[in-house]
């Protein structure tokens, strides 16, 4: 049976195998799988919760005014109007000064209790106003618009938004766009097959495959351990 | 369900797609305390948690900010004083309403303290917690290893202990490796280096041939960025003697049949 070069061929390889002396050597030292440590964490931000917490106003402004902008494009992102993504804008802010004791270090930095408050909200008022419907939402990938400094906000995305940017784009379209749907616009499986025409099976296989792609991709661009 | 299966739902579990039932499954093993679960969702939910950063910024209306710190202010944790508000001298109001402003203030001062004391305990607290199964972890991680080096330990041991090397192909040029082969046992230990990493969603199979060629399926090998890998597998003992053993690139999943190009082989006598 023949076989392409390079191909599995039982046929193929019987080089010798030599006296190869037998070098005891030591286990491969385990590298500590650390977990990966989320882009955009601040020190400062910690800081910035402490003060929340004992009250100081000013401390909520200077974590509005760092973050505001990144938790806004989320909310426009999820309700397609600004207006609306500015009313939870606002209520998501409200709801860091005055729940502050709700913040779990243990579950990620503050931007990402940030942005996982603001999906939230931003999905239930989108539900609340009965605006789910699979069929008819905007497929538009913003990981695929090309990252530059946007001449309405004149806000200069950084570079962990670059690295992010490129390791969605790392992955295949529709694994990109299943993870989109289920991210931005809170449809589950059976609701992400629908609108793609796709079947269960090969939609869940789409976000898992994607989301360890881009974890990979992540941990390298990060450095390995972090 | 097993750990296996209950990670592959992870991703769409930190996505928010899960349906009800796997995500109530999911929680109710989470709940038990599975530090391995426990740890692998962490990372896919840290994974899933830098999606928002693709986003392009928005800046806000200055509408916003104001409507925000405007609530902030006539809330009544959050009161400041406004620089203009005109702070009247204090006078001498009546013995009893005087005792009762000052039990009121010293209730009032008492209870915030006792709030904001309350809030940076835990704070703290919940980062020590954090730090805690942070450890829990990381001792999982070095008994994992420990138990690795005892088996490579008593396999070293063993009275009849064959070394095979691997061969390079076209593939992988560079790439070595080798089996350490313990008879008695009936493991091989395979150490392989300088292999090129695999792409995302891939890792390399492992094959093993007996008598009549057909190549049988063995585990998953990941190679880490130097290249280096190591794994200790059982041998088949049911497809008579190996004949070939081979590693190709599949998906990471693995396959049954193989269809991805042979990075290493070696004859087995």
């Amino acid at each position: 049976m023949h076989h392409a070069p390079g191909r599995l061929s039982p046929m193929c390889g019987l080089a010798a195998l030599g006296m190869i002396p037998i070098q005891v050597k030591e286990q491969q030292e385990s590298s500590l799988d650390a977990r990966a440590t989320p882009v955009g964490t601040g020190a400062d931000d910690f800081a910035l919760m402490e003060g929340i917490a004992a009250r100081d106003a000013s401390a909520l402004q200077r974590m509005y005014d760092k973050h505001s902008p990144l938790v806004l494009a989320l909310c426009v992102r999820v309700l397609h109007d600004r207006a609306e993504a500015e009313d939870v804008l606002v209520d998501v802010f409200w709801e860091l000064w005055d729940r502050v004791d709700r913040y779990d270090p243990r579950r990620g930095s503050p931007l990402t209790y940030l942005t996982t408050l603001a999906r939230s909200r931003a999905i239930d008022r989108r539900r609340a106003k009965g605006r789910i419907h699979p069929v008819d939402l905007d497929t538009t990938s913003p990981a695929t618009a090309p990252l530059a400094d946007s001449p309405e906000t004149g806000v200069v995305a950084d570079e962990n938004a670059v690295l992010v940017k490129q390791a969605l784009l790392g992955l295949e379209p529709a694994q990109r766009q299943a993870i989109e749907c289920a991210f931005y616009d809170g449809l589950s499986h059976t609701e992400i097959a629908e609108k793609l025409g796709k079947p269960l099976g090969t939609v869940k296989t789409y976000i898992r495959q994607g989301l360890i792609r881009l974890r990979q991709s992540l941990r390298i661009t990060n450095g390995g351990d972090a | 369900m097993t750990c296996d299966q209950y990670q592959d739902l992870m991703p769409s579990y930190a996505a928010g797609a899960l349906d009800a039932a796997e995500r109530e499954a999911l929680r109710a093993h989470l709940a038990s305390g599975c530090p391995r679960c426990a740890v692998e969702l962490a990372e896919t939910e840290a994974t899933v948690a830098q999606l928002p950063l693709a986003l392009d910024p928005v800046q806000p209306s200055t509408g916003a900010r104001d409507r925000l710190m405007a609530r902030v202010k006539s809330s009544p944790a959050g009161s400041t004083a406004p620089s203009s508000m005109r702070i009247a001298p204090p006078t001498a109001p009546p013995r009893s309403r005087w005792l009762s402003y000052a039990a009121a203030a010293c209730i009032g001062a008492l209870l915030a303290a006792l709030t904001v004391q309350s809030t940076y305990r835990g704070i703290y607290q919940t980062r020590i917690a954090r730090a805690e199964t942070d450890l829990a972890a990381v001792r999982q991680q070095l008994a994992d290893a420990n138990t690795s080096f005892a088996q490579l330990k008593q396999m070293v041991n063993s009275p009849d202990l064959r070394l095979v090397a691997f061969q390079p192909t076209d593939v992988q040029r560079e790439a070595s490796g080798r089996i350490l082969w313990d008879r008695e046992g009936k493991q091989w230990h395979i150490s392989v280096f300088d292999m090129k990493p695999p792409k995302p969603g891939q890792a390399y199979e492992l094959w093993f041939f007996g008598a009549d060629k057909k190549p049988v399926p063995g585990p998953m090998l990941r190679v880490d960025e130097r290249g280096r890998g190591t794994m200790t597998v059982d041998v088949p003992q049911d497809i008579g003697p190996i004949t070939l053993a081979a590693f190709t690139n599949e998906p990471e999943q693995g396959v049954p049949q193989p269809t991805g190009d042979i990075h290493l082989q070696t004859p087995i006598e």
